[in-house]
């Protein structure tokens, strides 16, 4: 077994697409830590995560995963991650206990007595058949699976899109027992930016294909505010120190990239804390800079 | 690996149960059917030219029926594709040399099990008849196995460089229907010459049993079915591993 800094480097990742391309993206996820990947629909999250798995081949750029190579490694790499799609991909005549039968044969880590575990904290019924699952229970059948060979890192695709908010805060809270012991990692994929807001440590925000922010959600989340003032007042605020700016009936909000030198900057302007999806928000209307 | 294509078999299997149940139980009727159509023939006295006509086609298609039954593998490919188990194969770790080999263990316990049934049938049919069909049988059963492995491999080969097999149905269609009428023709003007040189001495069914089911022929086709076998597990490995594009 490698020992590795980070579980996942991606530097310099190019994919060319007719009509998008991610274009020459770099963000590291360290070992142990939650990275959430934020972007809005089409933005590159889905293809930059097909990429670092290898499903699809990329035209630049080099992934390292767990420490080893993504494509000379692979089928090392492959035993030591878990995925979970934003849908089940198992077939519906199956079975819990089946897919037992079918994973335990390809991890050498798969522990039968853990996945019974999670069976039985999710309620799953193991003899039903999985096309008769609701989609909560898919999802959870989904993430049993992945938690159950003690896999190193675990890759999530829109994994909690579409599910309920009891059933989305019942795996995020799987998820944090999970990391727990500091040697795992979560790379998770969401446009629901209050779940990444809630467990992860570092962020990552994509858009048209290009990343716009990686760090440390709580630096990001410190770091940018919403200034609000008159449209009259725009003029005073420096370009350099402004996302994107947000007009509506009552005056204008500013997103500004560093709150605390604002705050000394424009004494007058009250500076509300943003959100992830604030951020989000304003990062995609960076090029129009003024929009309502 | 014992415990990976252990898994992997598991898999194959309960995903084409169904099919697998309901493509035996139809070769097994018509077996079955044919089997007792010509022992009550035979019961009733000698068999008449045009009932042995009649026989030695439907032993024909008992072997054509059998060799298409055991192309179950499109129904697994269809079933990955709908499940989302294509793009899950890639993050798994195992490969399409794994897969392949487990799909064509499958697919070659089908072919012997059927083949099985289709040697015993012929058995059973020329004992009855007096006419030696166990090799027409076993023969024209080869043939349409190394047809549908070809065609197999086509289909492989071009959704492993070309994309789906969505995209490549149409094009799959067109080419065999241009392959027919190409080679039906000659197939057809074969024959009817092939018939035009029968031997005065032989009726045409005891002469077209005994050559198409000639022991030569046997043997040639299942060295072109085993090539054939071996080019299609490597294609379909390669298919496997093709990444989405």
């Amino acid at each position: 077994m490698t020992d590795y800094e980070n579980a996942i480097e991606i530097k310099s990742v190019t994919k060319r697409y007719d009509g998008f391309t991610l274009d020459s993206i770099s963000f590291d996820v360290p070992k142990g830590c939650i990275m959430g990947f934020i972007g809005q629909n089409g933005a590159g999250k889905t293809t930059t995560i097909r990429s670092l798995l290898h499903i699809t081949d990329i035209d630049g750029g080099e992934i390292r995963l767990l420490g080893l190579d993504h494509i000379k490694d692979e089928t090392a790499i492959k035993k030591r991650i878990a995925v979970v799609f934003d849908e089940l991909p198992f077939h519906d005549v199956f079975n819990a206990r089946d897919m037992a039968r079918i994973f335990e044969g390809m991890y050498p880590e798969w522990d039968n007595a853990v996945y019974m575990q999670y069976l039985e904290r999710f309620q799953l019924p193991t003899a039903k058949q999985i096309g008769n699952f609701s989609k909560g229970m898919k999802m959870k059948l989904q993430i049993a699976c992945a938690l159950s060979h003690n896999a190193e890192l675990l890759v999530m695709d829109e994994a909690t899109t579409g599910l309920d908010p009891v059933v989305r805060d019942e795996i995020l809270h799987i998820f944090m027992e999970y990391l727990q012991n500091g040697e795992r990692s979560i790379l998770m994929s969401s446009h629901i930016t209050s779940d990444l807001e809630k467990i992860a440590d570092m962020v990552t925000f994509i858009d048209r294909g290009k990343i716009l922010l990686t760090g440390c959600k709580d630096e990001i989340i410190e770091r940018h505010g919403i200034l609000k003032c008159d449209k009259d007042k725009l003029g005073e605020i420096d370009a350099e120190d402004t996302v994107s700016i947000r007009l509506n009936s009552f005056g204008a909000e500013v997103m500004v990239n560093d709150r605390e030198n604002a705050s000394y900057k424009y004494r007058g302007c009250v500076i509300d804390p943003a959100s992830l999806d604030d951020i989000m928000l304003y990062y995609v209307h960076r090029d129009r800079k003024e929009w309502s | 690996m014992t415990a990976l294509y252990r898994s992997l078999r598991f898999r194959e299997l309960t995903l084409l149960r169904r099919t697998l149940k309901l493509r035996t139980v139809l070769l097994a009727g018509f077996l079955l059917m044919m089997c007792l159509t010509v022992t009550q023939m035979s019961a009733f006295g000698s068999v008449s030219d045009d009932d042995l006509s009649g026989m030695f086609f439907g032993t024909l298609i008992a072997a054509f029926l059998g060799g298409f039954l055991t192309n179950a593998e499109y129904d697994a490919d269809k079933a990955d594709e709908a499940a989302g188990w294509k793009r899950c194969r890639l993050v798994l770790p195992y490969s399409g040399a794994d897969h392949a080999a487990v799909r064509y263990q499958i697919k070659t316990g089908i072919m012997l099990i059927y083949g099985a049934c289709l040697l015993l049938y012929g058995m059973i049919v020329s004992a009855a008849c007096h006419v030696p069909f166990t090799g027409a049988t076993v023969n024209c059963y080869l043939l349409t196995l190394c047809l549908l492995e070809v065609s197999s491999i086509l289909r492989r080969a071009a959704a492993a460089v070309l994309g789906s097999h969505q995209r490549l149905k149409r094009l799959l269609l067109l080419a065999g229907a241009l392959l027919a009428a190409i080679w039906l023709p000659g197939a057809l003007g074969a024959l009817l010459r092939e018939e035009r040189t029968l031997p005065g001495n032989s009726d045409p069914i005891t002469y077209l049993a005994s050559h198409i089911g000639a022991f030569y022929v046997t043997l040639l086709t299942f060295a072109v079915l085993c090539g054939l076998l071996y080019l299609g597990k490597k294609v379909t490995a390669l298919e496997f591993d093709r990444r989405e594009s």
